[in-house]
């Protein structure tokens, strides 16, 4: 064990070209009380990650975190070099911003709608990007958000603060407790295998609301105060997005990556790979649940089918075409991808197979660096 | 007693439609350790394909399923040389969402090609109704049980005793050893691929002519058809069977016993029990190691 664990320390400083070589004696076997990586954390572990954050159609432009590594093989943040995706960056918020202070009713629920999509992408980004863990249900959690949300608001049945406010709490806590719930088994699952599972498990989330009376069944529910508005799921969306940005870079951020990265090592070194897992699952379906909620009050009538695999597969995509890992990247992706289907409304068919080349195209270039392979990518 | 008797053939039918799906995942993720998320669109393709056969040039079951595996057989090695070969190097979560891709192309392409309306096989494409005893059966559940069984045990006997055959054997139990001994990896995934989508072209015809063609309509029977891979053991040729049939059936009597709407809730069910129970599935097959 305390050799793997050294040998596989040494291969994560190789990929850095760090100096640092562990030894054995270095390297302190997990113990139940002590907490060795305290110390060892901040040098050790965020060095040995790779980010992922290279990896993103944005980072050609250079938006993305630049890590530094010094010659002490100690990771320091950089501030965010912005090149070309300043002008980029500045011309979308021009053009959001228009939207906002001009707009009418169609303009404002594309706008809503990209905010929520930015908001799930960046929910399932802490889930694929940083834990490494793919989930292909999110569309569960979202459903879990909506009705809970749904479900509050049609009792209060009015547009005032409070009843809002209690409509988003109780989708958040809905989407949460499933997450919780659910995670604490499925999550015990591997790479693609926890993909196939929670796959099954968004399903029979579908099926159950399907054949459940209270919730409406079939035809779902109706007449939700349309509480949405583009200013509440713009706020919405920057806090999903900033506590994102925190949380990668958070003590229990980096603990959760370095699981990604490499379980047994990470294992080894006393984070808890289980706990850590259950934290990005976590607060990724919370988030993933108030853009739930969001939805339900943007359209006013919610149906099991609005939470379909197809729901899921979106927002997977939007994660890979803005590079998963990093938070900005992802939510940027599901914006444009979400405003891009608005505009070619008329011509649906071509939208989507227009959609999926990008799809594939954009994988294969990034994952295979102009026609070569690259090393393997592990998830 | 006689409508237990149809509730059963009724869900080995069906089961015999998933295994013949299964039989192409398990294939692939036999040699590429690939989760196959296109393969049901390509089944659809097939359907597409019987479809206009019956239809517009008046064929009979037979050469329809011949050309629908012929056409997806091509499609489907066109999909692997393109789609998934740029990615060998890397694996899971690309290939996965390459494979997502693929899956909408098809399934857009079908609905611009042929709209979004369902189509329907000309009435008594695969014949009337047999009487065993007291039990009526439609022709087309004994139809596709017959298939199944020999296209099974066809690809048994192609995969035991060709050379080709033992060569996508070679590449899933060990790659390097394959490699070693001389086998073009790459000739054995095509071929992995080609027969993989042969059957589920087969397997479109069939389940078309019992249900309708939509450009959607594999998502259901694909995604019950990987569970039924998962739980007979995915990677093996029998496991791939017994899991079809067994979903099958299980399908039919929950179906029969609790009402329809628990019925497409057992597939995930079991799907979900199998991988936290018995990852190696019924067969316990090999390639089920290292999930848990």
């Amino acid at each position: 064990m305390l050799q793997e664990t050294t040998q596989r320390l040494n291969r994560c400083r190789g990929e850095l070209c760090s100096p640092t070589v562990y030894t054995q004696s270095q390297v302190i076997p997990r113990t139940r009380n002590a907490r060795p990586y305290k110390k060892l954390w901040r040098a050790d572990i965020t060095a040995g990650i790779k980010d992922a954050a290279p990896c993103s159609i944005f980072s050609k432009c250079g938006c993305a975190m630049h890590r530094h590594y010094n010659n002490k093989g100690i990771s320091e943040m950089k501030k965010i070099r912005l090149g070309v995706t300043k002008y980029i960056l500045a011309a979308a918020a021009g053009l959001l911003l228009t939207m906002l202070l001009n707009r009418d009713a169609y303009a404002a629920a594309i706008l809503s709608r990209m905010f929520i999509a930015a908001m799930m992408a960046a929910g399932l980004d802490l889930c694929v990007g940083l834990a490494r863990q793919l989930s292909l249900g999110q569309a569960a959690f979202m459903a879990a958000g909506a009705y809970g949300c749904g479900t509050v608001a049609l009792v209060v049945s009015e547009r005032s603060l409070p009843g809002v406010a209690a409509g988003l709490t109780v989708g958040v806590a809905a989407a949460s407790v499933t997450a919780l719930a659910v995670g604490a088994v499925v999550l015990r699952l591997k790479g693609d295998y926890l993909a196939v599972a929670t796959l099954g498990l968004g399903e029979i989330v579908r099926v159950v609301l399907e054949n459940c009376a209270p919730l409406g069944g079939a035809a779902g529910l109706y007449h939700i105060p349309r509480f949405t508005t583009p200013e509440l799921a713009f706020a919405a969306a920057l806090l999903c997005g900033v506590f994102g940005l925190w949380f990668a870079r958070s003590r229990n951020g980096v603990l959760c990556r370095a699981m990604g990265q490499d379980e047994i090592a990470a294992a080894s070194i006393g984070i808890n790979p289980m706990c850590m897992k259950l934290l990005a699952f976590t607060l990724g379906a919370a988030m993933t649940g108030l853009a739930g909620g969001l939805y339900a009050g943007l359209l006013g009538f919610i149906s099991p089918k609005d939470f379909t695999f197809a729901r899921s597969v979106d927002i997977l995509a939007a994660v890979v075409i803005g590079g998963a890992g990093t938070t900005i990247g992802p939510m940027l992706a599901a914006m444009l991808i979400e405003a891009l289907s608005a505009l070619l409304q008329g011509v649906a068919n071509i939208r989507m197979i227009l959609y999926a080349v990008i799809l594939i195209v954009v994988t294969i270039i990034k994952y295979t660096k102009g026609g070569r392979r690259r090393a393997p990518v592990k998830l | 007693m006689g409508g237990w008797a149809e509730q059963l053939i009724n869900g080995l039918a069906v089961g015999a439609v998933y295994a013949l799906i299964a039989l192409g995942y398990t294939l692939v993720f036999g040699v590429l350790r690939l989760f196959n998320f296109a393969h049901c669109d390509v089944m659809m393709a097939g359907a597409y394909i019987g479809w206009l056969c019956a239809e517009r040039l008046r064929l009979g079951l037979l050469p329809a399923a011949v050309a629908a595996a012929g056409v997806c057989a091509l499609l489907g090695l066109v999909v692997e040389r393109f789609g998934y070969r740029p990615l060998y190097g890397a694996s899971g979560m690309p290939l996965m969402v390459v494979a997502l891709g693929i899956s909408l192309l098809l399934q857009y392409t079908a609905m611009l090609l042929f709209g979004a309306g369902a189509r329907v096989y000309p009435f008594g494409y695969t014949g009337g109704v047999v009487r065993i005893g007291s039990v009526t059966l439609p022709a087309s559940k004994l139809t596709a049980l017959l298939l199944c069984v020999a296209l099974t045990a066809g690809l048994e006997l192609v995969l035991k005793y060709t050379r080709a055959g033992r060569a996508v054997r070679a590449v899933a139990d060990d790659k390097t050893a394959a490699r070693l001994c001389g086998i073009y990896e790459n000739r054995a995934v095509s071929l992995a691929f080609v027969l993989g989508s042969a059957l589920a072209g087969i397997s479109g015809v069939v389940y078309g002519s019992m249900y309708l063609v939509s450009p959607l309509m594999g998502l259901t029977p694909g995604l019950k058809a990987f569970a039924a891979s998962v739980i007979g053991g995915i990677g093996s040729i029998p496991g791939a069977v017994l899991g079809g049939l067994a979903l099958g059936l299980a399908e039919a009597l929950a179906g029969a016993a609790f009402g329809t709407a628990t019925k497409d809730m057992v597939s995930f069910v079991l799907l979900i029990a199998f991988l936290l129970l018995r990852p190696g599935g019924i067969m316990n097959s090999k390639s089920g190691t290292g999930r848990v």
